[in-house]
């Protein structure tokens, strides 16, 4: 881990002429023109940034922090799923190991 | 119960231990943009006044967006979650720990199987989650061990997606010597740097360097059973 957000930068200028240094701008590509473009271009993005995994960049970008952003609903981020037998299991166990011991 | 665990998956954490000795109930979502917009509102603005920290200067809303779209229309099946705090009398969700990882990629100890690959994790620092406006939580509600939680979180992620538990991830230079070894008391091996890694761009341009760690089938089964009394 991580790819620095230098090479996100970098590869919204590089596939969609957006100033590297406007983090701004980078985020707006990234959200609204990215998955608009071909499967081919979204593919070399991710190779270009998976190939800048771990590197360290020589420079920083400015960061803009959005202001005062609420807290998330806890309706809007329900619980992830569990595998209908995980959740389970452990009762499905003991049920067998009881109608083995009858 | 390797056997169980493997074929039928495992639930994530649900409990978190605190300073008090009380667990906090916390669950795994799966990350909004919401979630990453009071992250970088909030959170990363705090983790941003400490350059030793491995999460210096991310950008949660460049990781979503992207993982959202390539998670769509590739095959490496990107997927990120959130742990958080749960309050239903307010109804909020306090982000505590993100994770994103990459859900299909080449394994590290066997090129042929498939593997989960931790491409971003972050923890909130604790004074993030007492400076909360409206909504600071207390020091002995912190939850702790956020950062074994999020790792399980991953494990889990390749046990249910039937990698078997299989999970690697490049341990950032910042973390030096230390983030290694905290890796390696998870349970998790460091690739030797000799070893080449699987096909693909990374193993020419960031080739192994003994910062890539993995988690063999047994280690990570270990390592999930750790934390069993918190599911």
């Amino acid at each position: 881990m991580p790819t620095p957000t230098t090479a996100f930068a970098n590869a919204a200028a590089k596939y969609g002429g957006v100033d590297p240094d406007d983090i701004e701008a980078v985020q707006s590509w990234f959200a609204d023109e990215l998955p608009t473009l071909s499967v081919d271009i979204i593919e070399k993005v991710l190779h270009d940034l998976l190939a800048q995994d771990g590197a360290v960049s020589g420079r920083e970008i400015i960061p803009v922090y959005p202001e005062r952003a609420p807290l998330p609903s806890l309706g809007a981020s329900p619980a992830v799923g569990t595998p209908l037998l995980a959740e389970d299991w452990r009762r499905l166990l003991r049920r067998a190991l009881a109608r083995l011991r009858r | 119960m390797g056997i169980l665990r493997k074929r039928r998956g495992v639930s994530f954490v649900r409990r978190a231990p605190t300073q008090s000795g009380q667990d906090v109930p916390i669950h795994v979502a799966e990350i909004t943009f919401a979630h990453v917009t009071w992250w970088h509102s909030h959170v990363q603005p705090i983790i941003d006044r400490d350059p030793s920290r491995a999460d210096y200067g991310w950008n949660w809303l460049l990781y979503v967006p992207f993982a959202e779209v390539a998670g769509r229309v590739l095959l490496r099946k990107p997927v990120g979650y959130t742990i958080g705090l749960s309050d239903p009398e307010r109804d909020r969700f306090v982000p505590c720990a993100l994770v994103q990882l990459l859900g299909r990629v080449p394994a590290l100890d066997e090129h042929d199987r498939e593997s989960v690959f931790v491409w971003f994790l972050s923890t909130a620092p604790d004074e993030a989650l007492t400076t909360i406006e409206d909504h600071p939580l207390s020091v002995d509600r912190i939850p702790r061990r956020l950062g074994t939680i999020a790792l399980d979180v991953a494990v889990t992620h390749s046990l249910n997606e039937r990698r078997y538990g299989r999970t690697a991830l490049y341990a950032d230079e910042r973390g030096g010597e230390v983030l290694l070894q905290w890796y390696r008391r998870r349970g998790m091996t460091v690739l030797p740097d000799e070893d080449k890694l699987p096909r693909g761009p990374r193993r020419l341009l960031k080739p192994s360097d003994g910062r890539y760690c993995y988690y063999t089938v047994p280690a990570a089964i270990e390592a999930s059973k750790e934390l069993d009394s918190l599911r």
